[in-house]
C-alpha cells in the first residue's frame, strides 16, 4: 500500500480534511482553530481556509458551549468533530459530556444518538504546569455510553480518528503535545482501524507489557535496551481506552505469565487497574507473578521541567520494573 | 401578524385544557400512590408553553423546561404518551428508562432533555446551528425557569446563539421560584429579558397568563429566527398555582397575598373570556371540546394502565449506538 | 523550459517539514513573488513564493507530506 510521510499534526489535518471532502455534514468546532492560526497545535492549519467558515467554526471561550452544541448538531443530522485546546479544559464541560452526550442514546431508548468526536490535547512533558499537563485517559473511564481513543503513531492517528469519526457514539480522542511532531509513515488511502483494538508493538514471550501514547515509546526504548540482557518483553499498545481490548491482552499475558501496565497519570483510580481487573478474572492461572502498575505518584505537576519529570514513568524506571518482575 | 382563525382558536384552547387535565389527573395518581414519579407540574404556566409552541412548524424544534408539557402536546406527543410515559410502560418512548419531564423524541422535533436545569440549552443551540448549516430554515424553541437563566449553561447559550445568529428563541418561564428560592435571591435583576441586552439579542417582557400575547410574541420571534435574523430571548411573566413536587404542600409556603394575585389569573379562564368576548366562539363549543378531553384521557389513562411493563432483559443494549 | 523547485533552507532546525497548504494547482500559471506553498515550521507557517515566472507543470509532493531541506517539491515551466 502507498504511503506518505508525515506527523501525527499531518496525519490528523488530512484525515479530518478527506472526511469533510467527502461528507458535507462534518464540521469542525473550538477554540482559534480557524485560519490563519490553525489551532493552539496547528491540527486545523489550513482548513478553514479550504472549507470556509460554515465548516470550520471558531468558537467564543466556552467549553460547555462548544461539547453541547456538538452534541446538537450530532443528534441532528451531523457529525461534528470538536476540539477542547487542553484535556485539562475537558472538566468544564463534564456535564456536557457525560450526562448528555454519554447517556442521549440510552434515555432516548435508541431514538437519537451522537456521533460525536471531542479532540483534545493533553500530557506532560513540557512543564507547562499542573493544569495545562494532565493526563485525562482514566477521567471518563466510569461512564457507560462514552469511548476514549489514544493513538501513538502518525498511522493510528489516522485509522482511529476515521473510526472514531464514524463511530455514532461520542468518542474522545486524546493526542499527547509530545507526540504531534512524531514522524512516520500513514496510508495514501486511508483505513479505518477498529476502535477496541489494542496493536502488538513489539512481540515477546516473558512479560506483557501495557502501554498508550508516549508510555509505548518509553517502554519500547526500555526494552530493547533490555533486550541485550536476554529480556524478551511484549509491548502492547491499548490505542482504544473504552472499551479494550481485553481479547488481545488476555492472550498475551496467557503467553507471558506476566503484566506490567505503564501509565502517564496519577496512580489511584487510573485505568491499569481495570486492565489487571480483567486479567485477574480472566487468566489468573496463567499469572506467575502478581501484575503491578508504573504510574506517575498522586501529585499535581509542577511547572518546572526537573521536577516534573522525576515525577512521570521514565525509560529507567520501566526498566527497574522489569526487572523486578522477571527476578 | 394575523390573527387566529376560530378553527385554530379552538385547538389553542384545546392543548391549553389538555394539558391542566392531564396534570391533574398525574396529580391525582401520585396522591393516590399509582405512579411513583413525582409530578412538577406546569398548573397555572399553561399558556406559556402552549402558546410558545402554537406556531411551531412540524419540522421545528422544542426543548422542553420542566414544567412545560403544553410543548409536548402541541408538538404531537399524545396524552397516551404522556400516560405511558408516567406509568414507565415498555411501549412508551423511553420504554421506561427516563421521566415524562424529561422524555423526548427527536423524529417529532422534541429534545430529550438532562434533569439539571438548563443542562440541554446548549444542546439546543448546537440544533438550531445544524439546521442553519444545513439550510433547513427549521427553528428551535428552548424553554427554561428563572433558576436555570443562573446556570452558566444559559449564558454560554446567549452568547453562542448571539454571536453566530442562530435560529433559536429562548423562552424563559418566570414563575419567580426556583424551588423555595424566590426570585430575588436569584438575581439582581428585576427583568430576565434585561439580559438578553447584555448578549445583544432582543429580549421581551410577555404576559405569561396571556395565551395570546404569548403566542403572539413567539410567533414574532420564530419568524425572525427562520429569516435568518438570530435568537430572541422572551420572558413570560407567570406562576405555578401548585407546590414544587405534588409532594410538597400546593401553597409551598409562598405569601398569600401573591398566591391569590396569581391563582386569579388562571390562562384557560382569561382565554376562555377572551374567546366568548372576541370570537364567534360559544360557551357550548368549549363545554364539546372539555367533553372530548375527558374522553380523550380516559381512554389514554386505560391504555396505559393496561400496557406491559418493561422486561429488564436487553436494557446494555442501549447504552451504545451501533 | 522546465525547471523543478526545491525546498529551500527554511531556517528551521530540523531536516524535514511538513507541507500545510499548496496555494496553486498543476496548470496554474505563477508570478515572481506569489505564495506557492504553507509549511510548518516550528508551530508557526512559512509561505514558499515562486522565484520566477512560470507555470505549475507538477507538484511532487503532497500536502500533509514530510519534505527535507533540497528536496524537489514541484516541476515549473518557465
Amino acid at each position: 500500500m502507498k504511503t506518505i510521510r508525515t506527523t501525527i499534526t499531518g496525519a490528523i489535518r488530512r484525515t479530518l480534511t478527506e472526511e469533510m471532502e467527502a461528507n458535507d455534514n462534518i464540521f469542525l468546532l473550538g477554540e482559534d482553530i480557524g485560519d490563519p492560526y490553525g489551532g493552539i497545535h496547528k491540527t486545523t492549519k489550513g482548513l478553514m481556509n479550504k472549507f470556509g467558515t460554515d465548516r470550520v467554526i471558531n468558537s467564543p471561550l466556552s467549553e460547555i458551549a462548544i461539547v453541547g452544541v456538538g452534541i446538537g448538531a450530532a443528534m441532528s443530522g451531523m457529525r461534528p468533530v470538536c476540539e477542547i485546546m487542553y484535556a485539562d479544559f475537558l472538566p468544564i464541560a463534564m456535564d456536557q459530556i457525560v450526562n448528555n452526550a454519554a447517556k442521549m442514546h440510552f434515555l432516548s431508548r435508541g431514538k437519537a444518538s451522537v456521533p460525536l468526536v471531542i479532540r483534545a490535547s493533553y500530557g506532560s512533558g513540557k512543564a507547562e504546569g499542573a493544569l495545562h499537563s494532565q493526563c485525562p485517559e482514566s477521567w471518563f473511564m466510569n461512564f457507560p455510553g462514552l469511548k476514549i481513543v489514544v493513538p501513538s503513531t502518525p498511522r493510528d492517528a489516522q485509522g482511529l480518528l476515521k473510526s472514531s469519526i464514524w463511530d455514532n457514539n461520542p468518542v474522545i480522542f486524546l493526542e499527547h503535545k509530545l507526540l504531534y511532531d512524531l514522524k512516520g509513515e500513514i496510508l495514501i488511502e486511508n483505513i479505518p482501524i477498529p476502535l477496541g483494538k489494542a496493536d502488538i508493538k513489539k512481540a515477546g514471550q516473558d512479560l506483557t507489557l501495557i502501554a498508550s501514547s508516549v508510555m509505548v515509546y518509553r517502554s519500547l526504548k526500555a526494552v530493547e535496551e533490555l533486550e541485550k540482557d536476554g529480556y524478551s518483553i511484549e509491548v502492547v499498545d491499548i490505542r482504544t481506552l473504552k472499551p479494550f481490548d481485553e481479547d488481545l491482552i488476555c492472550k498475551s499475558v496467557k503467553k507471558t505469565g506476566r503484566l506490567l501496565v505503564v501509565e502517564e497519570g496519577p496512580f489511584t483510580g487510573g485505568w491499569g487497574a481495570q486492565v489487571i481487573q480483567t486479567v485477574v478474572e480472566k487468566e489468573f492461572s496463567s499469572l506467575k507473578v502478581a501484575p503491578k502498575r508504573l504510574t506517575a505518584p498522586d501529585v499535581p505537576l509542577p511547572a518546572r521541567k526537573d521536577l516534573e519529570d522525576r515525577l512521570i514513568p521514565n525509560v529507567a524506571k520501566i526498566k527497574e520494573q522489569i526487572i523486578k518482575m522477571l527476578n | 401578524m394575523k390573527m387566529l382563525s376560530q378553527e385554530k382558536a379552538k385547538v389553542l384552547y384545546y392543548y391549553l385544557v389538555l394539558s391542566r387535565k392531564y396534570e391533574e389527573k398525574a396529580n391525582q395518581f401520585y396522591r393516590e400512590g399509582k405512579i411513583t414519579e413525582k409530578p412538577l407540574s406546569g398548573i397555572g404556566q399553561e399558556a406559556v408553553s402552549v402558546g410558545a409552541t402554537f406556531s411551531l412548524k412540524k419540522e421545528d424544534y422544542v426543548l422542553p423546561s420542566l414544567r412545560t408539557k403544553g410543548a409536548f402536546l402541541t408538538k404531537g406527543i399524545t396524552a397516551k404518551e404522556c400516560f405511558l410515559e408516567l406509568f414507565k410502560k415498555e411501549n412508551s418512548l423511553s420504554k421506561g428508562f427516563w421521566t415524562s419531564h424529561h422524555m423526548g423524541d427527536i423524529a417529532r422535533g422534541v429534545i430529550l432533555s438532562s434533569a439539571l436545569v438548563s443542562s440541554s440549552l446548549p444542546v439546543a443551540t448546537g440544533i438550531a446551528l445544524s439546521a442553519k448549516l444545513r439550510k433547513t430554515k427549521q427553528v428551535v424553541v428552548a424553554f427554561f425557569g428563572d433558576g436555570g437563566s443562573s446556570r452558566g449553561d444559559f449564558h454560554v447559550s446567549l452568547n453562542f446563539a448571539a454571536v453566530h445568529d442562530l435560529p433559536i428563541v429562548f423562552v424563559c418561564e418566570n414563575n419567580q421560584y426556583a424551588l423555595s428560592t424566590f426570585i430575588n435571591q436569584q438575581m439582581k435583576n428585576t427583568d430576565i429579558a434585561d439580559r438578553a441586552y447584555g448578549y445583544g439579542i432582543p429580549g421581551e417582557i410577555v404576559d405569561g397568563q396571556d395565551v395570546v400575547e404569548v403566542y403572539l410574541a413567539t410567533e414574532k420571534a420564530i419568524h425572525r429566527a427562520r429569516k435568518g435574523c438570530g435568537p430572541t430571548l422572551l420572558e413570560c411573566k407567570t406562576y405555578r398555582f401548585r407546590g414544587h413536587t405534588e409532594s410538597h404542600d400546593p401553597d409551598d409556603g409562598r405569601p398569600e397575598e401573591e398566591l391569590k394575585f396569581w391563582r386569579e389569573r388562571c390562562p384557560i379562564m382569561l382565554y376562555k373570556k377572551y374567546l366568548l368576548r372576541n370570537t364567534g366562539i360559544t360557551t357550548n363549543d368549549l363545554v364539546q371540546i372539555d367533553a372530548k378531553i375527558e374522553r380523550e384521557l380516559e381512554e389514554a389513562v386505560e391504555f396505559a394502565i393496561n400496557s406491559p411493563d418493561p422486561s429488564p432483559e436487553g436494557i446494555e443494549e442501549y447504552v451504545y449506538a451501533k | 523550459m522546465k525547471k523543478a523547485i526545491k525546498l529551500n533552507n527554511t531556517g528551521e532546525n530540523s531536516e524535514e517539514v511538513e507541507i500545510v497548504q499548496w496555494f496553486v494547482a498543476e496548470g496554474d500559471e505563477v508570478k515572481k513573488g506569489q505564495p506557492l506553498l504553507e509549511v510548518l515550521i516550528d508551530k508557526a507557517n512559512l509561505e514558499i513564493e515562486a522565484e520566477e515566472d512560470g507555470k505549475i507543470v507538477k507538484l511532487l509532493k503532497k500536502e500533509s507530506e514530510l519534505v527535507r531541506v533540497g528536496e524537489e517539491i514541484a516541476i515549473m515551466e518557465v
